[in-house]
């Protein structure tokens, strides 16, 4: 696995990973990751947006068995999460912060700029973001 | 004129860990088992299609086309390679038939390989990854067995599916596979067998999952001239779909539906004029046990979230109201991702013309039943109508 990640790869995605970019089409319609063409209804030419960086999940689950390539995290939780957009975009992603024995769905959570995995050929560390749960009194209202 | 496809013939090789044999003894093993089962010579073979999924991440070998043609002894003829992910054979047999239907062939091989344990458990798992949309979904640590936990999640929560039901699945076919003298997992599994296996991906345990499988099987496709001149028992291919969807799981609207799969039952059972309660005999694709119960519902044989109860109720056991997956299924029977869709053609072969072993013949004697092999998680579904003509 380790070989298919190459500094181009990691390049390319850097912006939308960094940034959570989407693509917005003139209908209103927003697709995260961006791309030129609305998978739903064929329109084009999106303009490119910047999803916000809190959400609640949506569904949950900890991936016990990890792979070599993720053994930076140890059990790790992937959730769907609905971002607070008017279209509510959806995007998965990691958990970071998490307690493996909890399920988040539900909860309240923020992005968080995080390095992603293990798998870190010739010395390039990939980053971008993983959500965080949002706890504690200064989340209540959020 | 459209020329009918039939299947005449359907072999294997041996399916599970075969250390000693290669991709090219897989696929040479199920060849002759096929031919032997039409009762035709491999020379008579005018064009091979092969499903197969990622041989280049399992064992480095590409060009499976020619690759296969000489491991089956007869290079020289057009022979192409299909992928579509764990739904490869599907295209493979797709083409086969169009093959067939067009007229440009009268006789076609149509199989699959996968020749999965050259690598690591943890080179599978990144190899099957590969299926996923690899650079948002598989980079971010999302294997199948997580997405399938995702949407078994889902189904749970929206649809009351418990445990149990899951559990029903995993054990009806493992008993259907300790019936199957070429499935890896010969022996029936108890419900606390699967309930403490370990934990793969909340909540799926590992008895829940499909397993690693080395395997090859094939098809003989001619079109109906030729198989009523052979005077044996054939399948008529009636209808058939492969329907692609959205590759993000994130993007579905309910994540516990399948919509490619909604869509290949209603083109496939509408080619063959026929409705989802006229099937008698069902293969699909259990690749974790909450896979079946999404199928059972996307195909429409249940209304959603009454699968699991069904299941649990032994409706869709051999000897029930809707026998599902008598071969013993993905979860019994072997899943090499490949070659899976040839197999559940296969089994249906066996069971629409009565050939299957008596201990595992649906006892109703079906003669009209369907395949649903799915690739990714519902990106590419091919489903197959089929009717038995017995002499």
């Amino acid at each position: 696995m380790s070989e298919t990640i190459f500094p181009p790869r990691i390049k390319r995605r850097s912006e939308v990973l960094y940034h959570l970019k989407a693509a917005k089409f003139p209908s209103g319609h927003v697709v995260y990751p961006p791309c030129e063409i609305d998978p739903e209804t064929g329109e084009t030419d999106p303009e490119y947006i910047q999803l916000p960086k809190t959400g609640t999940v949506v569904v949950d689950t900890v991936q016990r068995i990890v792979p070599s390539w993720m053994v930076l995290n140890g059990p790790y939780h992937v959730v769907v999460v609905e971002c607070d957009d008017d279209n509510h975009t959806r995007l998965m992603s990691q958990l970071t912060g998490a307690d493996p024995d909890t399920d988040y769905t539900g909860w309240r959570v923020q992005a968080r700029f995080r390095r992603l995995n293990a798998n870190e050929p010739e010395g390039t560390i990939v980053y971008g973001f993983k959500w965080e749960p949002m706890v504690g009194p200064a989340y209540l209202h959020t | 004129m459209s020329q009918v496809p039939c299947v005449i013939g359907f072999g294997m090789s041996p399916w599970g860990s075969e250390w000693k044999l290669s991709a090219r003894d897989l696929i040479a093993k199920a060849a002759r088992e096929t031919i032997k089962s039409a009762g035709i010579g491999m020379k008579e073979i005018e064009a091979i299609h092969i499903g197969a999924m990622t041989t280049g991440m399992f064992t480095g070998q590409e060009n499976i086309g020619a690759y296969a043609a000489d491991a089956m002894g007869i290079p020289g003829v057009p022979a192409s390679r299909h992928e579509g992910a764990c739904a490869s054979a599907s295209v493979a047999f797709n083409a086969a038939c169009d093959d067939i239907a067009s007229g440009r062939h009268k006789m076609v091989w149509s199989g699959g390989i996968e020749k999965m344990t050259d690598v690591s458990g943890d080179g599978a798992t990144a190899a099957l990854a590969a299926a996923s949309e690899r650079e948002f979904e598989a980079d971010q640590g999302a294997t199948f067995p997580l997405m399938y936990a995702l949407m078994a999640k889902s189904h749970m929560a929206a649809l009351g599916t418990t445990r149990e039901m899951l559990t029903a699945v995993a054990v009806k076919n493992h008993r259907n596979a300790s019936k199957n003298p070429h499935a890896q997992f010969q022996m029936e599994v108890t419900p606390k067998i699967v309930e403490s296996s370990i934990m793969v991906a909340d909540p799926l345990r590992l008895f829940d999952c499909s397993p690693i499988t080395d395997g090859s099987a094939g098809l003989i496709v001619v079109s109906e001239d030729v198989a009523k001149s052979l005077g044996k028992p054939y399948v008529r291919v009636l209808g058939r779909a492969l329907v692609s969807d959205q590759m993000f799981l994130h993007r579905r609207k309910v994540l516990h539906e399948m919509p490619g799969a909604v869509k290949a039952t209603k083109h496939a059972l509408d080619e063959a004029g026929k409705k989802i309660t006229d099937m008698q005999a069902i293969e699909l694709h259990d690749c974790f046990t909450i896979a079946e119960l999404m199928l059972l519902e996307a195909m429409g044989l249940y209304e959603p979230g009454k699968a699991g109860p069904a299941t649990v109720d032994g409706k869709t056991a051999i000897e029930g109201e809707s026998p599902v997956n008598s071969s013993g299924g993905l979860k019994g029977k072997g899943h090499p991702v490949g070659a899976t869709g040839a197999a559940q053609i296969g089994e249906l072969f066996l069971q629409l013309t009565g050939t299957a072993p008596t201990e595992r013949q649906i006892p109703k004697d079906p003669t009209v039943g369907m395949a649903m092999n799915v690739g990714g998680i519902g990106t590419m579904c091919g489903a197959t109508v089929l009717e038995g003509v017995r002499k």
